[in-house]
């Protein structure tokens, strides 16, 4: 299962019995989706694609007491729908985008779908707060988030199915894991990697001995998120663009702490259209190259 | 005394606090504040009933707004309270529903309005120019693919932008453009009560009123494309 479907099944499943969610599309869909259209036609609306519009919408909802979900592929619904993003900031209005095709998981699709800096875009917005989602777990968690904030909240999420990693074993764990907005995975002392979402996977994938891995799964990044790790130094590792994203928003928590850290980042952006594995092996984001720059950099 | 003549007394009453009110906080957004005076205040003195809802799309005219609000409620807002106030008001000041200034997002919002209280009216007052953003459109085309027969826009038709006239922005015929998008058209604030009260139309309505941009000032209606930002 999809994290899209693994998230709607969840919201399908809570808007049984709240009746504030309503779901808007930009003419955008899965299977769970749809199971929510069928089950609740009159808090349904398929838009057609006018970002702009459905943000604008949601606004309006959400000041009027619902719950709205605006669903969308990821770059179209943040990019386009930019400045309806800042004005339901300013209003504090408690809108969730949820955005699909987070990094190059629309990788065939060609750069105007690729993911890469939906993020930077949407946490540049002063008050949004950003979940960026690694497995189905997280996915489903994030339902419990809807309507938790009183500003926008932007949920990411990967195209592809991807193995779950996060194992908690009781609702309560769950919360304080993913709400504490940060994962570590290992305790090893060489070094820390830094990373979200799909590089997750990758990092984890490596046999890298004695490091720890950082998964951010929300920003803002919190100085609590910071010294949850003191392995130094950090490499962050991200499928993304250079501007605003994930080395920048770890620079910023650094300044903000006044904490000291040697500070590596490996972080690739092309307009590039191919296979995402393809595309990550030529930035040399996976397998034995990542596994050596990682390790050089933590001598 | 009629009526209507009440409600004309009304008007120039606001049109006079509103010139009062920008001379004295330097807000500069007076010409076309004044154009949309009879509007709203044939919207909040004789239309709009509890519960229903007024987006103010063109949020440059907030001097109206803010000289209304305070007309309706005198021990809210006193004198003094003017001082610091934006030119363009957000959520929550003087009652106003939405944070304004950008222009585009009225009507979508309204939407969600219209959407998220079905038993009120929502009435969302823009500019002419604001019609060029495309945002409008796709609100436009969304409202009448849902059939929201709550939700009535009202186009302060002043024929002038904050550079320019709007018919050389492309913006003309604007009744014929809400109609060709299946909405139902009124030239007239009187239509919209007869609408009121005779709701047949399961359609978004637009009231398009051709007013005058600096309207009771004769320096700035003598020019209508230039006055923008002009307190005298």
């Amino acid at each position: 299962m999809t994290q899209r479907d693994a998230f709607m099944e969840g919201l399908v499943a809570r808007a049984e019995t709240d009746k504030r969610i309503w779901l808007i599309t930009d003419d955008f869909t899965c299977e769970m989706a749809g199971r929510f259209r069928h089950r609740n036609p009159d808090r349904f609306i398929n838009a057609g694609p006018m970002e702009q519009t459905i943000v604008d919408v949601a606004v309006g909802l959400a000041l009027s007491g619902r719950l709205p979900v605006v669903f969308g592929i990821a770059p179209f619904l943040i990019h386009r729908a930019q400045e309806q993003l800042r004005l339901a900031a300013m209003m504090g209005a408690g809108i969730t985008l949820v955005g699909v095709g987070a990094g190059y998981s629309y990788d065939e699709a060609g750069p105007t779908h690729h993911g890469t800096d939906d993020y930077a875009s949407a946490r540049a917005v002063y008050g949004v707060r950003v979940w960026t989602c690694s497995d189905n777990a997280m996915a489903r968690f994030l339902v419990s988030q809807v309507g938790e904030t009183a500003g926008p909240q932007y949920f990411r999420l990967d195209r592809q199915e991807l193995p779950n990693i996060h194992h908690v074993f009781t609702l309560k764990q769950e919360y304080e894991y993913f709400c504490s907005g940060a994962w570590v995975h290992g305790n090893g002392d060489k070094g820390t990697v830094v990373t979200h979402g799909k590089m997750v996977h990758e990092v984890l994938g490596l046999h890298l001995e004695g490091y720890s891995v950082l998964e951010v799964l929300r920003f803002p990044i919190t100085d609590k998120v910071v010294v949850k790790v003191m392995s130094r130094p950090w490499v962050v590792v991200d499928e993304g663009g250079p501007n605003g994203g994930l080395a920048a928003a770890v620079l910023e928590v650094l300044h903000n702490t006044n904490m000291r850290c040697g500070l590596w980042f490996s972080q690739y952006y092309d307009f590039i259209t191919g296979g995402r594995d393809c595309i990550l092996y030529d930035a040399e984001l996976m397998g034995k190259e990542l596994e050596e720059w990682i390790v050089q950099r933590c001598v | 005394m009629s009526r209507r003549t009440t409600l004309a007394r009304k008007v120039e009453e606001i049109r006079a606090k509103v010139i009062e009110f920008c001379r004295r906080t330097g807000i500069r957004h007076l010409a076309s504040s004044l154009s949309c005076v009879g509007i709203l205040v044939e919207l909040f003195y004789e239309v709009v009933r509890l519960g229903d809802v007024v987006v103010l799309s063109k949020g440059h005219a907030s001097p109206v707004w803010w000289c209304i609000y305070r007309d309706q409620n005198p021990r809210e807002i006193p004198r003094e309270g003017d001082e610091g106030m934006a030119a363009h008001l957000p959520l929550g000041a003087a009652g106003m529903t939405i944070t304004t200034g950008s222009l585009g997002h009225g009507l979508g919002i309204g939407i969600g309005f219209a959407l998220g209280h079905p038993e009120s009216r929502v009435y969302v007052v823009m500019g002419d120019a604001e019609l060029c953003e495309g945002s409008v459109w796709e609100a436009v085309t969304l409202a009448y693919a849902r059939r929201l027969n709550n939700i009535i826009a009202i186009v302060d038709w002043n024929k002038a932008g904050a550079t320019g006239m709007v018919a050389d922005m492309g913006i003309d015929n604007i009744l014929g453009r809400f109609a060709a998008f299946g909405w139902g058209t009124a030239s007239h604030m009187r239509e919209l009560r007869q609408h009121r009260y005779a709701n047949k139309v399961d359609m978004p309505r637009v009231v398009v009123v051709s007013t005058t941009k600096g309207q009771g000032v004769p320096e700035l209606e003598s020019d209508p494309a230039g006055c923008h930002g002009r307190l005298s």
